[in-house]
């Protein structure tokens, strides 16, 4: 290993680094870190490595496990064995069938695109856009720090949790094209009239055809 | 890919372990702790204490350096720092200060 020769920068699968790594240039981990990484080349995630570090690269391309909040000027790539547990930010991303995210994903060409205007255009003509969608410009910017929280908790619960978030969105008189959450929060309403009407339900007291108005 | 490479343009501010063989061509700042060989390159910097098995040197290190086996001082290296090791080499051309311990 003479100096002079191309060599590309390898955490391997045997070493574990703790604590801050930067660089210019490309970084292939197959080991594990945990700290922060910042590259202004490309960042890749073996598929059998951990990284438990906030990551900023040029490109980040993920086939392991990521927790931490992933950030990308040109690309995130998740391959099918990808597991991200945190906020994805990329100028263009991509995601493998398989890979696994639990957390924000924005990119770059969703820059300005909100949710008012993600909902008209999806739904063009059929459906109105209400006055109040329009203020609700960054529907997600909420789920954040929620989301944040649960990432690092982890657990089965921690998915529940951001529905519940989605479901405070959507109360503000918002509807998404996406079934899923959409169904949701009609649903509630739903409920809560139908509870209401069983406790106005009127029966009529014993030996009376009619129910009375009073009492 | 075997092994660990920290390129040339690679700060690591924090610690390295682990059981592969690290080579060094940027800068790791803090602790290296491997089973297996470490070889700081020419423009390599190391600002930490090292312990592995085996150590080159051809780049600089400040800090202790403590070798299962051997550690070697190749003519370019610029050490600062106690290197323990049952062999140790210091080529011609080094600059080294510090103590040597070679008790086994």
């Amino acid at each position: 290993m003479r100096s002079g020769q191309k060599h590309i920068a390898v955490i391997d699968a045997g070493t574990t680094v703790r604590g801050r790594i930067e660089g210019e240039e490309d970084l292939h981990i197959e080991g594990r870190v945990e700290g922060d990484i910042r590259l202004a080349g490309g960042l890749f995630v073996g598929a059998d490595a951990v990284v438990e570090a906030t990551v900023q690269a040029h490109r980040v391309e993920v086939s392991g496990v990521v927790v931490g909040d992933v950030t990308a000027q040109e690309a995130v790539i998740l391959t099918s064995t990808a597991r991200v547990v945190g906020n994805v930010k990329g100028g263009v991303l991509s995601m493998a069938e398989g890979a696994a995210v639990r957390g924000q994903v924005h990119s770059a060409a969703s820059e300005g695109f909100t949710r008012s205007s993600g909902v008209s255009r999806a739904r063009s003509s059929r459906e109105r856009t209400s006055s109040r969608a329009k203020s609700v410009s960054r529907p997600t910017t909420r789920t954040t720090t929620k989301a944040k929280s649960s990432v690092a908790t982890s657990g089965a619960s921690d998915e529940e949790r951001t529905l519940v978030v989605t479901h405070s969105d959507l109360r503000a008189g918002q509807k998404t094209a996406r079934g899923r959450v959409a169904k949701k929060a009609p649903k509630k309403a739903a409920k809560k009239k139908a509870a209401k009407k069983r406790t106005r339900a009127k029966v009529p007291a014993r030996g009376k055809r009619k129910a009375s108005r009073r009492s | 890919m075997s092994g660990t490479v920290i390129g040339n343009s690679i700060v690591i501010d924090g610690e390295v372990t682990g059981s592969d063989d690290v080579v060094v061509l940027g800068t790791v700042k803090g602790r290296v702790s491997v089973d297996g060989h470490l070889a700081v390159e020419r423009e390599g910097t190391l600002e930490a204490n090292v312990e592995a098995n085996s150590v080159a040197v051809a780049g600089s290190v400040t800090g202790d350096i403590q070798a299962e086996e051997s550690a070697e001082l190749t003519p370019e290296a610029r050490v600062t720092g106690d290197i323990q090791a049952s062999n140790v080499e210091i080529a011609k051309g080094a600059s080294y200060r510090g103590s040597v311990d070679m008790t086994n």
